[in-house]
């Protein structure tokens, strides 16, 4: 989420801003999205455009009241909002929890850990920059303690303590999947497992990947036989569909997603920044400049001793195109064999399901290990 | 007894199947090359292949969904998806 908002806004006008006033936005997108918006109450609870019907903060009586958005740039960010506007709200969706799990996995979460750690205990890393105290400060609040009562984003309670454990437990649940790291004593992570979970995500989602990798390879094909297959594809996808909408039924999960992808959006934005390689105050202060989402990172898990994931560049780059994606497979706009062909076939304009497919294959296969370029081979 | 001889004005792909037909009925051997038969095989795979244009265009419900995911990302739409260095603030997303 903060990564939309940086669309609009400096991302040092966020990094700056009081923490009461990040928590108060993420409330307010929420509410935009969920608790104002009429157009779609009639999808069922857990749909990618009806994610949730539980309730945010309640909303203002007077628009220059409360809520307490101080710093008028903030207020422009949720502004249509109180302006009638309750069709759309500004950020009418976030991320998929599929692009907190990819974003986690580079290890950011812990290196962060570590940098607010070590300015909160010492001067091991020298002292805090001015600029970036208020980094720590939000950072500190928003992200490395149980948030403050009442708030959709606080997910951590006496039931559910340890807010790493609360992510991890709908990984385990959404995608069968387990992050890449243990704790830094390097033990597995405790957390507790569900019994219901998506053990065939993997394999289901890389079986489509395969099949739309054969669908792009021979979509010019000209002078072969075509053996691609959009009602496999399409079954796929309905299996996919199926298998995460199971897990939001009536809207479960949606908190934690929305908990999950707006922590992790925090630590990215603070890494990309302004996407021209400039620095945010923090990795300024750190002394870890450097050329790249990743190349930051890696220099910011040099200065704390705790390396990052050496594939990381393919997890941030995988993330924004495989939670639009799962987005859109949710939709159930993929179980007809008929709209399948847009998932291989080029077509013009900036963001196309094509070029998010091969994007997302080129990365899966280097982080998962498995070619899903390779033609299966059968077995006896 | 003569080898038949397909005319000139027939397709390759039609003489092969059949000189093919001819040589199992009468046990000669196939009157072509090797590499003649490829060449026919392979002009065979293309005629088929010219009945489906290729990248042809997507259909309504295809096309419907690309226009979905491209609303999706524009919802989502972050600095990443920008040229690198392009201003900030540039105005409201579009829906």
């Amino acid at each position: 989420m903060f990564r939309q908002f940086a669309t609009l806004v400096s991302p040092d006008l966020l990094f700056n801003a009081h923490p009461f006033e990040l928590a108060w936005l993420l409330e307010d997108v929420w509410r935009g999205h969920l608790d104002l918006g009429t157009s779609a109450r009639n999808l069922s609870l857990g749909d990618p455009d009806r994610r949730s019907n539980l309730k945010a903060m309640p909303q203002a009586s007077a628009p220059n009241g409360w809520p307490p958005l101080a710093t008028p740039e903030l207020r422009l960010l949720i502004d249509p909002i109180f302006q009638g506007d309750d069709h759309r709200a500004p950020f009418p969706r976030w991320d998929h929890l599929i692009y907190a799990y990819m974003v986690e996995n580079t290890r950011l979460y812990e290196v962060f850990r570590r940098v607010v750690f070590e300015f909160a205990h010492g001067e091991k890393l020298g002292a805090p920059t001015a600029a970036s105290q208020a980094w720590l400060r939000n950072t500190e609040e928003l992200f490395f303690k149980d948030g403050a009562p009442f708030f959709i984003t606080s997910v951590a309670s006496h039931l559910r303590p340890d807010l790493r454990a609360n992510r991890r437990n709908p990984y385990q649940r959404m995608f069968g999947m387990e992050l890449n790291h243990g704790g830094e004593d390097g033990k597995p992570y405790p957390y507790v497992k569900a019994d219901a979970a998506n053990n065939d995500f993997v394999a289901t989602f890389e079986e489509f990947l395969r099949e739309v990798w054969v669908g792009m390879t021979y979509v010019t094909a000209t002078s072969s036989s075509n053996p691609t297959d959009p009602a496999k594809i399409a079954t796929l996808a309905s299996k996919l569909k199926n298998m995460l909408m199971s897990r939001r039924q009536n809207g479960n999960l949606s908190r934690e997603e929305f908990s999950a992808v707006t922590a992790m959006a925090w630590f990215h934005l603070t890494l990309e920044y302004k996407n021209n390689n400039d620095s945010a105050p923090i990795v300024e202060a750190l002394r870890a400049e450097a050329n790249g989402t990743e190349q930051r990172l890696f220099k910011v898990a040099e200065r704390v001793g705790l390396p990052a994931h050496g594939l990381s560049k393919h997890f941030f780059d995988i993330a924004d195109p495989i939670s639009r994606i799962l987005i859109q497979i949710e939709t159930g706009e993929y179980d007809l064999a008929e709209a399948v062909p847009a998932l291989y076939t080029p077509a013009p304009g900036d963001f196309t399901p094509e070029a998010a497919m091969r994007e997302i294959i080129t990365h899966w296969t280097a982080i998962a290990g498995r070619d899903v370029k390779a033609r299966k081979v059968a077995t006896a | 007894m003569s080898r038949p001889n397909p005319s000139p004005t027939r397709t390759d792909a039609a003489a092969t199947a059949s000189a093919a037909q001819t040589s199992t009925d009468n046990g000669y051997p196939p009157p072509a090359a090797p590499a003649d038969i490829s060449v026919a095989l392979l002009q065979l795979l293309r005629k088929i292949n010219a009945e489906v244009p290729p990248s042809a265009p997507l259909q309504s419900r295809a096309l419907a969904a690309v226009q979905h995911f491209q609303r999706i990302s524009a919802d989502l739409a972050t600095l990443a998806d920008r040229p690198a260095g392009s201003a900030l603030g540039s105005g409201p997303r579009t829906a």
